[in-house]
């Protein structure tokens, strides 16, 4: 490869929930830094700016941005939108965000309280009604958000409701200032993958009955309020594991998803789950051949395709996939069990920063959290 | 030579740093600074090896430090050079601060005897600290004020051949000027063999001998061969030439000729073998090549001459030869004693017959260098060349040599002198010759066009059983060849229901050339007081069958990259007329040296590819080869499985052994198709493989859906790295090889037409529309004048590299907004012929649905600005 072509290129749309069509470039960007996760694919990407008119501009409208980072070689290497802006100027730092702190379709979850026999008597958990702010979401898009409270009425639940839509329906804003700091204009935007835009949404799901696992990750794609997920579902692998179809508890969809992940393949493999270009979502066994190599003796120390050896630039690693280490690592001989042979590991998380660091995060892969996750005793519920 | 010259200036006011017009600074110390790489570069290396690698380098800017000095009458007049000289560094850095509040300011240089100045943006600067105003040496005797050691220092960028903003032209050229083909005997008199001892012709054998046979057996046996069609125009010039023949015995190497002569028959016609004199009486070329120490040959193998190239460039040259002529290679004894070789012939039914292969430059094919926009580039790559211009003059096709304009010298009328309604001219490609079709577009260069009181005609096509009109379907920059200079003619057919097809033009019009091809007229509807007739001027008409520009190696100079500017306009866009607007160009820079023979567009197809690329189907497939007109071959791969069907193998590209090395390096893949039937379910995936076996773990791409819109789906399969170790060894050759699934019981059809790999190891660009208005798409305007996309990081160095819709009438930006993609400036590799790969695309519907109809037609101007780090010199 030319040493010529070797920047990453980010490119700031409108947020995709909106009806804008705006798009351009950033140059400016420096410090850039990619995380890619086995559960999630696309999971966060940080970058700064510096000058006041950058400031500006990402502090008064960078909130939910769809941020796309393009590989020399014009592919994706991340997508997802700005969920955090923080801005230092002189000695005053203002953060804006999280976006996905931001509700502007809120409801409450109460407990009914019955005070008829003296003591209170907690009913059933209940929801109230949507409230919508449809100003915000004309700004943000659709956002769920349900807040939780302990026992009371209706009304008085509904109430909660109204004064939280009023509190949430705009990015919070944070401020500290050091006088005696003198830093320079700069903004960090901290931009997470589309797996958290799961966590901007509840789902509402009425089929009755018990399903596959991955027939149910689709309802809760589909059940996303703008429209922004592909729905391109071809490369979600039927899973037959069996869920509970209905889910009516207003729950995060990343909850939901996280749950039907960890279930794993009805032989308990281990399953995994990604955003990839577009929104669209993989859904697939983990893979049983090792996609990347490395060297440890190597003077470039560069990740290479398994087999052939070719280069892999370390923007383009995907967690979620094994690397086998080579050169003379023990033990010598081969072996099919990578979760045995310590030249494998699986990649549960590769990050990259500029301009050629990679650190990869691996782990070992059984049965048992799988087997716990299908038995309900795991921690998730799908 | 010139003075010499240290000035800071944005371009209205200047200050030079040494005395020049009585100013008041001096230069004391300069000791110019060169870039050096960010941080020491980026290296890598293992605690565990020697050494380190350095895997990238960016270059830092530039700090320079000058001492200077200022003398003056007085004290107030030292004060205001100090204050003109920071207000000015002052404004350069604003420049960069704000967007629009200030101009640029640089440094221009030249030394004494330099012939060329350098010029440098200026980013920031300092000055520590002025002289003392209450002691020496600021107070002098005389009363002359001194700064003196004033010390300067600027953080600049590299050297430019331009002031900031500034560019030149460079020279581009959209040239096909290899030609290559395989040419072969048709029928058994097309190859024979003669045994001069015994004067005998076998002419039905089905062996070709040469040499002498061992005892006992035929004297001094010469081979001739009649190779058929050859489209090789007058004039060209001839790069390479082989006869490949089968051995159709096995031979020891004792046995075999010591030496054999090859030549030609100095004729540009000839007729097929008939007797032995016929043989012998054919004059022969001057040209000659000898084939010593032949090896030992296998039956079944292939072996290839020594070039001929000399022999077949002396027939191409004989003032009456025309292409699509026949050409004749004799290969005789050359003294070998008791040996001989038996390869196969036309009549054998084990072996292929001989094959010529030859490569040529063909002149006129094309836009030579230049920086007019006249070059133009299309949406595939092919080979199907026009083989046919003639004009019909009422009712008469040129008679004899010389009817095809093609082999006229130029300039030539495309219609009669005095033209009448109903007289013609006709383009077509001969379809009986190997890498022909339809065509999609013809430039024209035409220095008189048709004028008169009255001067019309109109386009058709021959659709089977007439002639129909185009004009719905076709955007005419020439206006029925009334416009001067170059410009194209693009079709737009509609392919289903068949419209366009082939005819035997005599056959169809009771006259003129018995060709059989696609046939595209223009006729003369009106002619009445005729002041002139168009006139093809500089170069014949062609078709565009490129999808790149070549910049030549002398166009950039400087000691890095030079930075680029790059206008590309839509010509295929007709208001009202055919929808090829565009809104997506992808842009790909390569160095011509890593292979000339690299095509980024393959076409899927059995044929108009390079020789040393097959692609094939597999037999077990859903998949089979296919025709219709509105494919850029007229060819494609027809996947229909009928039904759900696994993930199969349906199609494969194989690069010979010979190209492979060519094809090394990082490359963005597309595949373009047509959904024959409306897609519902089907999936592909790319895979690559050497001949070694086995896909090569990892490099393949991820299982992606067909999308049913209804043009040219632009199927994005990512990013892959061809690498030597994908290969295991330099004697495999590489495959592509393509899979699909069907999951749906109706699935539908699927055409596959084109794989293009953009090359993105250099330089790489994908520009985006990203507003959906009518006036945000590169197109033309309601006059026909094209609108360009401005791809530039030349004009407004505060930009890195901006992609602007201009018109071209006045150069003015257009509504809308383009998103480029570039990880690095748009700049030039500097002294290496390069090549710039272009694919175009059209949104279709939903904003990921991309049409990349091969019709769609560009035509690319070029700026530079060479980058020094330096002094230029002469350069």
């Amino acid at each position: 490869m030319s040493l010529e072509n070797s920047a990453l290129c980010i490119v700031a749309s409108a947020n995709l929930a909106t009806s804008g069509a705006w798009s351009e470039t950033v140059f400016e960007a420096w410090n850039k830094k990619i995380v890619r996760s086995a559960f999630g694919g696309y999971e966060s990407c940080d970058f700064h700016l510096r000058g006041k008119r950058s400031v500006e501009e990402w502090l008064d409208t960078g909130l939910g941005r769809h941020i796309e980072v393009f590989s020399p070689g014009l592919s994706q290497v991340f997508e997802g939108f700005a969920n955090v802006v923080q801005a230092n100027i002189g000695g005053l730092t203002i953060t804006r965000g999280p976006f996905i702190n931001i509700g502007n379709k809120v409801c409450t979850e109460y407990s009914t309280i019955d005070w008829s026999s003296g003591d209170p008597v907690y009913g059933a958990r209940r929801f109230t009604d949507w409230a919508e702010d449809t100003t915000s979401q004309k700004k943000y898009g659709v956002l769920h958000r349900v807040v939780s409270t302990a026992g009371c009425n209706e009304t008085r639940a509904e109430q909660i409701r109204d004064i939280a839509i009023g509190e949430v329906k705009e990015p919070e804003t944070s401020e500290t200032t050091n006088i005696d700091s003198s830093s320079i204009s700069s903004v960090t935007i901290q931009c997470l993958g589309y797996i958290h835009w799961l966590k901007t949404y509840t789902v509402d799901l009425t089929t009755e009955g018990e399903q596959n696992a991955s027939d149910k990750l689709e309802a809760v794609l589909d059940d996303e309020p703008n429209g922004i997920f592909s729905t391109d579902y071809s490369r979600i692998d039927s899973n037959t594991s069996q869920v509970g179809a209905e889910d009516r508890d207003r729950r995060q969809a990343y909850t939901v998803a996280k749950a039907l992940t960890a279930l794993g393949g009805t032989a308990l493999n281990r399953w995994v789950l990604k955003f990839i270009k577009n929104r669209q979502v993989v859904f697939s066994a983990m893979p049983t051949t090792a996609k990347y190599e490395r060297n440890l003796f190597s003077p470039s120390q560069n990740v290479g395709l398994y087999g052939s050896g070719t280069r892999v630039m370390p923007w383009q690693v995907e967690a979620g996939q094994w690397l086998f280490h080579g050169g003379e690592l023990a033990p010598r001989s081969s072996s099919s069990d990578f979760r045995t042979d310590p030249r494998y590991v699986f990649i549960e998380q590769a990050t990259y920063r500029e301009p050629w660091q990679l650190a990869l995060v691996g782990s070992r892969s059984g049965k048992l959290k799988q087997l716990l996750n299908q038995f309900g005793v795991g921690g998730y519920h799908p | 030579m010139s003075e010499p010259i240290l000035e800071i200036t944005d371009g209205t006011t200047t200050i030079s740093l040494i005395p020049k017009g009585g100013n008041a600074i001096h230069l004391n110390n300069w000791r110019p600074a060169l870039a050096k790489f960010k941080g020491g570069g980026t290296w890598q290396q293992s605690s565990m090896s020697d050494g380190r690698r350095l895997v990238q380098y960016q270059w830092t800017n530039i700090i320079e430090t000058f001492d200077l000095k200022i003398v003056s009458l007085d004290a107030d007049a030292i004060a205001r050079e100090t204050q003109n000289l920071r207000r000015l560094l002052i404004q350069a850095a604003d420049y960069w601060v704000g967007e629009v509040e200030a101009d640029a300011v640089w440094l221009k240089v030249k030394a004494d005897q330099e012939t060329n100045a350098r010029y440098a943006l200026i980013y920031s600067w300092s000055i520590p600290d002025d002289e003392n105003p209450f002691s020496q040496p600021f107070l002098q005797p005389l009363g002359e004020p001194v700064f003196n050691n004033w010390t300067l220092t600027l953080e600049r960028g590299h050297w430019q051949e331009f002031e900031p903003g500034e560019s030149e032209c460079v020279e581009v050229s959209g040239l096909k000027p290899i030609r290559q083909r395989v040419f072969y005997p048709t029928q058994s008199t097309d190859d024979t063999w003669v045994s001069h001892g015994l004067s005998l012709i076998n002419n039905a054998y089905t062996e070709l001998l040469a040499g002498n046979a061992p005892a006992g057996g035929v004297d001094d046996m010469e081979t001739g061969i009649r190779f058929r069609s050859l489209n090789i125009p007058l004039g060209a010039t001839i790069e390479e030439a082989f006869v490949r023949l089968v051995n159709s015995r096995d031979i020891v190497a004792a046995s075999m000729p010591s030496s054999l002569i090859i030549t030609g028959h100095r004729n540009p016609t000839p007729g097929a073998f008939s007797t032995y004199a016929d043989f012998t009486g054919r004059a022969k070329t001057t040209a000659s090549e000898e084939w010593n120490n032949l090896p030992a040959q296998v039956e079944g193998e292939t072996i290839d001459t020594p070039d001929i190239a000399a022999v077949v460039q002396e027939i191409i040259d004989l003032a009456t030869w025309a292409s699509g002529g026949n050409l004749v290679i004799f290969i005789d004894n050359n003294g070998s004693s008791d040996r001989g070789t038996v390869w196969a012939s036309w009549d054998n039914v084990t072996y292929d017959e001989a094959e010529l292969h030859v490569r040529w430059s063909a002149f006129g094919f094309g836009r030579e260098e230049t920086c007019e926009n006249e070059v133009f580039v299309a949406n595939y790559q092919g080979m199907a060349y026009l083989t046919n211009v003639h004009v019909d003059n009422g009712g008469v096709i040129g008679t004899g040599v010389g009817a095809n304009l093609l082999d006229a010298a130029l300039p030539y009328d495309l219609l009669p002198a005095v033209p009448v309604a109903n007289d013609a001219v006709y383009f077509g490609i001969d379809t009986t010759m190997a890498d022909s079709g339809p065509f999609s577009n013809i430039v024209f260069d035409l220095g008189d066009v048709f004028a008169g009181a009255t001067a019309t005609g109109v386009w058709e096509v021959w659709t089977g059983a007439a002639w129909n009109g185009i004009a719905a379907t076709m955007t005419d920059e020439t206006d029925g060849l009334t416009v001067t200079g170059v410009n194209s003619i693009s079709y737009d057919d509609p392919g289903t229901p068949a419209f366009w097809t082939t005819c035997d033009l005599n056959a169809v019009l009771g006259y003129g050339p018995a060709i059989t091809g696609y046939w595209m007229r223009f006729r003369v509807t009106g002619a009445a007081a005729i002041t002139s007739v168009p006139e093809q001027q500089n170069r014949h008409p062609y078709v565009t069958l490129w999808n790149w520009v070549d910049i030549a190696a002398d166009q950039i100079e400087g000691d890095i990259s030079a930075l680029a500017r790059h206008f590309v306009y839509n010509r295929s866009y007709r208001y009202l007329g055919p929808s090829l607007e565009v809104d997506r160009v992808i842009m790909g820079l390569r160095r011509y040296d890593r292979g000339e023979d690299f095509a980024s567009y393959i076409n899927l197809a059995d044929e108009q590819n390079h020789s040393d690329i097959t692609v094939s189907v597999r037999g077990a497939s859903s998949a089979a080869f296919a025709s219709r007109v509105d494919f850029p071959t007229g060819r494609y791969i027809l996947y229909n499985p009928g039904g759900v069907e696994a993930l199969n193998e349906i199609f494969y590209i194989e690069i010979d052994e010979d190209l492979t090395q060519q094809y090394f390096g990082l490359f963005h893949v597309f595949c373009i198709y047509k959904p024959i039937a409306a897609i519902d379910g089907m999936r592909v995936r790319l895979s690559i493989e050497s001949t070694s076996g086995g896909v090569v773990p990892g490099v393949q791409t991820y299982l992606s859906d067909l999308v049913s819109i209804d043009d040219d789906p632009l199927l994005d399969l990512g990013q892959i790295e061809i690498s030597p170790g994908i290969l295991q060894s330099e004697d495999y050759s590489l495959l592509f090889i393509m899979s699909a699934q069907s999951t749906e019981a109706a699935p539908g059809q699927a055409g596959f037409y084109g794989l293009v790999l953009i090359p993105v190891d250099e330089w790489s660009l994908d520009a985006v529309n990203y507003t959906d208005n009518d006036f945000s798409r590169l197109s033309k305007d309601t006059s026909g004048n094209p609108i360009y996309l401005d791809v530039d990081s030349i004009a407004n160095p505060r930009r890195f590299v901006r992609t602007i819709l201009k018109a071209s009438v006045d150069g003015d930006p257009m509504p809308g907004q383009w998103s480029a993609r570039a990880g690095q400036a748009a700049f030039f590799l500097p002294n290496v012929r390069q090549r710039m790969h272009f694919l175009t695309a059209q949104q279709d519907g939903a904003i990921y649905n991309w049409n990349a109809d091969h019709r769609f037609l560009s035509s690319v101007q070029s700026f530079k600005c060479n980058r020094y780090l330096g002094m230029r010199g002469n350069r």
